[in-house]
């Protein structure tokens, strides 16, 4: 399976958002996407999820033109996880939520297998207990997980997940990458995550996207990727990045131009530079 | 393609749980189904039976089958015809009615997302309001024509013509800004308001006659109720909810927000268009016929979300129910509570309707909005 992405611009009105995004991504990696605020890491992931069409460009998921899918068959090879903070409009319980994401499945009942496929996805995320729970009861972090397994019931090829650890605790966020990163692995799935922490991001990514105002700055492996140069010109941030043995430890410092604190003096001396760390 | 089925063991496990669980709750909304269906049925015998003319519920049945031609109780001629050409009509219509405005508020309130939109908040009933009263005060319509021999129709057509007329212009406001749910049901409030400022407009210029006649059909009743107004309701009623009830599962992902709902593969644009179309016929045609009758399309939805929660393939039916059954129990009360004179139903649905809703807001613990 093979994700390519030819072209790409998208604007809101007059403005601007993506301009030429061109990337390729195959089934078995995990691509996560980085970009400082406003540089279209989340409007992309829409226009990959086919929640918005681009202006100019084509996206392709195996030779197949994306804007051909037909309504269902978007939902049965793509898997959109929102970003935390959308919720549901009116009470649903976690079963019921879960279910949804066999709308694509589906034509008016629920069938065996869409239950079968529900409590593994509910198991797969550790949500065994709470199916008959109401979502508005739950932790925003277990709603999130709820997210998560509605996109598993889809059964898609292809997860898109928009900052999927932004509510979650550090637990959590490991659970969650380590799930994304067994669906690639394991079960040849591709796998698009934009993550806000650039740790996280380097440790589980195959490939990394740096977004800079809608372009894509570098592409690449998360080392090369994340350098303190890339850092300081994109975010505008002096950064120390050391490796070791569970990836690159990017430990932002000040932003440049910014206004100084104690620690800096320190700092300065190492930023810029790559440090090797034995672990 | 079988994602999850690597894994097994506990999933395998948990699955007799999660169909139980399943269950469970399918069967609780069929129950409330049946428990609801039987309630109305109970409700249209009772409702026949009672008036200024007692009538047993023996006669109602006999009455009832005589007309199909089985005389097993026979039925004085007395009976047959104040059960046949009066009460029966007017059961019907308060069903009919209550069914287009719950079916219509619990859809509208779906495709919205939002709690607080019915017919008549979102300026529908406004609209048909002052298209009603346009024919009355100013005996002419959109249509024209002789006020006499046209009269009652040219009221009904006025209605809904302008009813629906509410929610066209509130669509094509909320076009201009992409379609937001927002501007929708503001621009349905602000141009309800505009009609209402168009009604006390007429009020104040019309003759005595006219503003009584008015003001009775604000306040909303089945007075007018004959066979003929229940074969022009019923189809439109049945043919719009069969319609709704196509997009039940659409509705579903929709509540998950637009975004997921495109994902999940719903065309947004086009779900809220056929949704919004057909609730704005069936409560425009039922507002039409009955006059203002707030408050079912409003609550009717929520008692239902209360009892088995918020999918639409089994909401939309039981909110339908639910809205014929209270409607039907207001009607009868207002025929008969201060006998032989009646109160608009109007009246009945909010003092009794109010406080029980208050009653089971509070009397529920779980958070059911936001």
């Amino acid at each position: 399976m093979l994700f390519q992405i030819k072209g790409v611009c998208f604007s809101y009105g007059s403005v601007p958002v993506l301009e030429n995004v061109t990337f390729n991504v195959q089934s078995g990696e995990m691509l996560g996407i980085v970009g400082p605020n406003g540089s279209g890491k989340s409007t992309l992931l829409r226009c990959l999820a086919r929640v918005l069409k681009p202006r100019v460009g084509t996206i392709f998921l195996d030779r197949k033109n994306l804007a051909d899918l037909r309504g269902r068959e978007v939902g049965r090879c793509l898997g959109y996880v929102p970003p935390p903070g959308t919720g549901q409009a009116f009470p649903c319980t976690v079963l019921e939520t879960i279910l949804q994401g066999r709308r694509p499945h589906l034509t008016w009942g629920v069938g065996e297998r869409d239950l079968v496929v529900a409590s593994r996805a509910l198991d797969y995320l550790g949500l065994t207990d709470l199916g008959d729970r109401q979502l508005g009861e739950l932790s925003s972090g277990q709603r999130q997980k709820v997210f998560i397994a509605r996109a598993l019931a889809q059964e898609p090829v292809v997860f898109l997940l928009d900052e999927p650890t932004a509510t979650l605790d550090v637990r959590y966020q490991l659970e969650v990458l380590a799930l994304m990163q067994e669906l690639a692995r394991s079960h040849q799935r591709l796998v698009v995550v934009v993550l806000h922490d650039l740790n996280l991001a380097a440790r589980y990514s195959d490939h990394l996207i740096l977004l800079h105002e809608g372009r894509i700055f570098a592409a690449g492996a998360p080392e090369a990727v994340l350098s303190p140069e890339n850092i300081r010109t994109v975010y505008g941030v002096e950064a120390v990045v050391a490796k070791n043995r569970w990836g690159l430890q990017i430990t932002p410092v000040a932003p440049l131009n910014g206004p100084a604190n104690g620690d800096i003096l320190e700092g300065k001396e190492m930023a810029g530079k790559t440090l090797a760390v034995q672990a | 393609m079988d994602l999850l089925a690597g894994m097994s063991g506990p999933a395998e496990k948990n699955l007799p749980a999660v169909k139980a669980a399943y269950s469970r709750y399918t069967g609780r909304k069929v129950l409330l189904l049946i428990v609801l269906l039987g309630v109305l049925l109970l409700g249209i015998l009772y409702s026949t039976a009672v008036g200024a003319a007692g009538i047993s519920g023996k006669d109602v049945i006999g009455a009832i089958l005589a007309r199909w031609g089985l005389k097993v109780f026979p039925a004085s001629e007395l009976a047959q015809t104040v059960v046949w050409q009066l009460r029966l009509p007017r059961v019907f219509l308060a069903v009919l009615t209550g069914m287009s405005l719950a079916g219509a508020g619990a859809v509208m309130q779906g495709v919205l997302r939002n709690p607080l939109v019915s017919p008549y908040t979102l300026g529908l009933s406004s609209g048909a309001a002052f298209g009603a009263a346009m024919a009355i005060v100013l005996g002419t319509g959109l249509l024209g024509g002789s006020y006499l021999a046209l009269s009652k129709w040219l009221i009904v057509t006025n209605a809904f013509i302008f009813g629906a007329l509410t929610m066209v212009l509130a669509y094509l406001l909320a076009t201009f800004k992409g379609l937001a749910p927002e501007v929708l049901v503001l621009g349905g409030v602000a141009i309800g308001y505009l009609f209402q400022a168009g009604v006390s407009l007429l009020k104040y210029i019309s003759n005595h006659e006219a503003l009584r006649e008015l003001v009775v059909w604000l306040m909303g009743g089945f007075w007018g109720a004959n066979w003929q107004t229940v074969g022009l309701v019923a189809p439109v009623v049945f043919g719009s909810i069969g319609g709704l009830l196509y997009f039940a599962w659409d509705l579903n992902v929709l509540g998950a927000g637009e975004e997921v709902a495109a994902n999940l593969g719903v065309n947004v644009s086009r779900v809220r268009l056929f949704t919004l179309g057909l609730s704005t016929l069936v409560a425009s045609a039922a507002v039409a016929f009955t006059g203002i009758i707030g408050f079912i399309g409003l609550v009717s939805p929520h008692i239902c979300r209360m009892l088995i929660g918020s999918d639409n393939r089994f909401l939309i039916p039981s909110s339908c129910l639910m809205g014929a059954v209270l409607l039907l129990f207001s009607d009868t009360l207002a025929r008969t509570v201060i006998a032989p004179t009646e109160l608009p139903v109007g009246i009945i649905t909010a003092l009794m309707g109010s406080p029980f809703f208050i009653y089971l807001l509070i009397k529920k613990k779980r958070q059911w909005w936001g």
